[in-house]
């Protein structure tokens, strides 16, 4: 391994020689039985080493965490549509009150004009 | 179980050091590699059947050795990820389970795990090219027919992981 910094140059090369050095060298005697036992038994979840399913263990922090995180997005969505549905009522309310006074405003208007118009035929 | 037994485990005998050792050199542990193993040679035996022989026997059997790895050490991610999450949340009372894949640290082989630590860092086409070169010396041709891709790209993620290997010990020790 060519490297130009020695220390770097020797934690590769032994790191190497030492994941090597765990390596198997002999067959496992046994490897052949658990096969055929995690075989026969297969029913998708072949796991006979411990004799306990801790695929199943490990996995139920996780499920935990799922179910937790799922009930927080369904709270927060519905909290969502509750502020959407409260902000929508009270722009329309807005909205109301707006036309209401443009209304008012332009019947106001309609009035001081008829009465302008009343008191110069009046004349 | 399909074939004559006698063969299934002439087959079995033939290749699992082989592939406990490429699953050990890319799950850093002996039980999860073990396990591995395991699961690679019952689906070996599951799908016996639809070998096609186009490529060797050997090298469809690693295939499914790396891929299976790969597979272990993507869950593991995950469930530590969620392991994570859980303590942060502490939805768990008891003591969330170890997920770590490099472990067994002995008092002199502390470039290994340095090491090891610095391959789970690489990109996992660079660090499965890398590591079945290096470690399990298994041939540029070899690593392509198993990876299914060209020799020059064999090449070429071997030269990346190793630039970025001295990169990322080099920052470690300085």
């Amino acid at each position: 391994m060519n490297s130009t910094d020695p220390k770097v140059n020797e934690v590769i090369n032994t790191g190497i020689d030492q994941i090597k050095a765990g390596m198997r060298t002999s067959p496992d005697p046994f490897l052949w039985d658990n096969i055929v036992a995690a075989y026969e038994g297969s029913d998708q979840s072949y796991r006979i080493k411990g004799g306990d399913n801790h695929q199943t263990d490990r996995l139920r922090p996780v499920m935990k965490v799922l179910w937790s995180a799922i009930a927080s997005a369904a709270a927060v969505f519905i909290g969502i549509i509750a502020a959407n549905q409260f902000y929508s009522t009270s722009s329309v309310n807005e909205k109301d009150v707006y036309r209401r006074e443009i209304s008012m405003q332009s019947s106001s208007q309609t009035s001081a004009e008829n009465m302008m118009y009343e008191f110069y035929n009046e004349e | 179980m399909t074939g004559g037994t006698a063969q299934l485990k002439w087959l079995v005998d033939a290749y699992q050091v082989k592939v406990y050792n490429i699953c050990f050199s890319l799950v850093h542990n002996h039980h999860d590699a073990e396990d591995v193993t395991q699961d690679v040679f019952i689906e070996v035996l599951k799908h016996m059947d639809s070998f096609r022989g186009d490529s060797q026997l050997g090298t469809w059997i690693y295939r499914i050795a790396v891929n299976r790895s790969l597979n272990f050490i993507r869950s593991a991610k995950r469930r530590k990820v969620f392991s994570y999450i859980d303590e942060l949340l502490s939805l768990s009372g008891k003591e969330s389970p170890d997920v770590s894949y490099v472990n067994e640290p002995g008092a002199d082989d502390e470039q290994r795990i340095v090491l090891q630590n610095a391959l789970n860092a690489l990109p996992e086409k660079q660090r499965t090219a890398f590591t079945l070169n290096k470690i399990n010396d298994l041939s540029y041709k070899e690593i392509a027919d198993i990876m299914d891709i060209s020799h020059a790209s064999v090449e070429s993620l071997i030269h990346r992981a190793k630039l970025k290997l001295q990169k990322l010990l080099k920052s470690y020790y300085s």
